[in-house]
């Protein structure tokens, strides 16, 4: 709970920022084709979970070409869990959904927008902290809430590149992001006689911006 | 496999989005890296500390000398010792985006695959691979004249498959349990680090490289500090005598997972690359080295000779 706490304290602290600096502010909406790596049940395998985020976005100026972005995010996402069966018929080994592994996370992405020398395409790269709120097992028939075997902070690395279409002196871009989980996602599974002790978060994300300028913009 | 074919599909669309932007940017008339007149020749084990844009790819065998490997020791007594050879082969590919003066965008692509050559080697060393994604940064930090300084980052995301005949019946025999004669790995780390170059002058240069990391050990629930570096000087009669060759000497030091199997050990890796260097925007060679290298239930370090041909092609 203090966490989320001091998600949104470090949000009204970015929009305070963002107000004083010359800086953009908007909003997105976008899907995520989240998937766990690592170690998965025995004979199972992970599987992307097309879901959707949205959330608030600040840019601010650094240099002509170069802005900081704070990106308060909500997230659903996830990942589906397989498992192998016989097509005796075709005689291949095939694999069938089993399990749909739901997690909604309050994420915090902190990284560098770096303009294009012709303005239209934007390059980023940061970290992202990651909250999850709630983690729910679906299996079609009933869903089971597994928050408690996440840890309760998830911290990835964001990579991406975007296209930027200025609409007067706003902007829409079209990014497409990857996004790689540095820390396990699951909790106390550090144990080496653990069942599953390495669990990261990737997803690769499809997102539209709107951004409004804060002030008066600067022509270049 | 699918993995594998995702990610590989994955940098080769990223290469293509990111190569959209390139008929925007100016086109020299010779994209190879320099500095002080020099042309630098590129070897695999080094990164480039250049901020531009390029694909390699490189591709590569060895094969180990004789080791003994110790299958079962009672009170330090070795019961049966096989001795066997090992048949490494690697493929490689990278691309990676210049996006300002300053900073670059990289991905790469790398697949080792290690196997016995003989039934002993292959029931005691098994058949292991190590598939390894990585994304990072580069960033300028100094250029002069002569040289140039940069920094980079990345995050590494390994996949390893052991297959292990004697791993298999030692779990069986000594733990009773049902085990599996396959066990996969999954490994990530972070590395960061400096990369340098110097161009002494038009014939000679300088190229070195330093990164730590910390991350996944391939012991379960261990996480371990990781480390590279290596330099090369090269000497490019391309621009000082009728012959288009290069030749470059290098040396590199690496304890990342992916070139070596066993954790908290380090290879080195020595040797000398062949290069034709008056192309302006590609570069092809052939990479002779020596390789010592740590392998699972052998003491010593194993001593490998390897062969690689690698290929570069500058686009700015």
């Amino acid at each position: 709970m203090n966490l989320k706490f001091v998600f949104f304290l470090g949000c009204l602290f970015l929009f305070a920022t963002g107000a004083i600096a010359q800086s953009y502010f908007g909003f997105h909406t976008g899907i995520n084709s989240g998937k766990f790596s690592g170690d998965s049940p025995r004979n199972f395998i992970y599987k992307g979970l097309l879901q959707f985020n949205a959330g608030f976005d600040f840019d601010i100026k650094l240099k002509k070409d170069l802005y900081l972005a704070v990106s308060p995010n909500y997230l659903r996402s996830g990942s589906r869990l397989q498992y192998p069966y016989e097509n005796e018929e075709e005689e291949i080994k095939e694999y069938r959904d089993s399990i749909k592994l739901k997690i909604q996370m309050l994420t915090l992405p902190i990284h560098l927008n770096i303009i294009s020398e012709n303005d239209k395409w934007q390059y980023i790269g940061g970290f992202e902290l990651g909250f999850p709120v709630q983690a729910l097992a679906d299996n079609t028939s009933k869903e089971i809430d597994i928050s408690d075997e996440f840890n309760s902070v998830m911290v990835s690395m964001i990579f991406g590149v975007g296209y930027r279409i200025p609409i007067a002196e706003s902007y829409l871009a079209i990014n497409l992001g990857y996004s790689q989980g540095l820390t396990n996602l699951a909790r106390n599974l550090e144990d080496p006689e653990s069942y599953m002790p390495r669990i990261r978060f990737t997803s690769f994300r499809l997102t539209t911006i709107y951004m409004l300028p804060i002030g008066k913009v600067a022509k270049n | 496999m699918n993995a594998n074919l995702s990610k590989i599909i994955a940098t080769i669309v990223a290469a293509l989005i990111f190569q959209s932007n390139i008929s925007a940017q100016e086109d020299k008339e010779n994209n190879v890296p320099q500095l002080n007149d020099h042309f630098f020749i590129p070897v695999t084990v080094v990164p480039s500390p250049f901020i531009n844009s390029y694909f390699r790819t490189s591709l590569g065998v060895a094969q180990s000398g004789e080791f003994e490997n110790v299958v079962l020791e009672i009170d330090g007594e070795k019961i049966i010792g096989l001795r066997g050879t090992l048949l490494f082969a690697d493929l490689d590919f990278e691309y990676q985006q210049k996006i300002k003066d300053w900073i670059a965008l990289y991905f790469n692509y790398n697949l080792t695959a290690r196997l016995g050559t003989e039934l002993q080697s292959l029931l005691t060393q098994g058949v292991n691979t190590v598939s390894t994604f990585r994304i990072g940064w580069l960033v300028r930090i100094l250029e002069t004249e002569k040289f140039l300084l940069s920094a980079d980052l990345q995050v590494n995301n390994h996949s390893a498959t052991f297959i292990s005949i004697s791993e298999f019946v030692k779990d069986l025999v000594r733990d009773s349990v049902v085990t599996s004669i396959s066990r996969q790995v999954p490994m990530l780390n972070m590395n960061g680090g400096i990369r340098f170059a110097y161009g002494i002058n038009r014939t000679f240069g300088v190229q070195g490289f330093a990164d730590l990391g910390y991350g996944d050990s391939y012991r379960r629930g261990e996480s371990d500090f990781i480390y590279r570096l290596g330099c090369a000087v090269d000497a490019n009669l391309a621009f000082t005598t009728k012959v288009p060759l290069g030749f470059s000497a290098f040396y590199m030091s690496s304890s990342l997972p992916d070139y070596v199997h066993v954790a908290g050990k380090s290879a080195i890796n020595t040797g000398l690359k062949i290069s034709y260097t008056a192309g302006q925007h590609y570069n092809f060679g052939i990479e002779l080295s020596r390789l010592r290298i740590p392998i699972p239930n052998v003491a010593e370090k194993v001593n490998s000779t390897s062969v690689f041909v690698s290929s570069r092609y500058y686009f700015n």
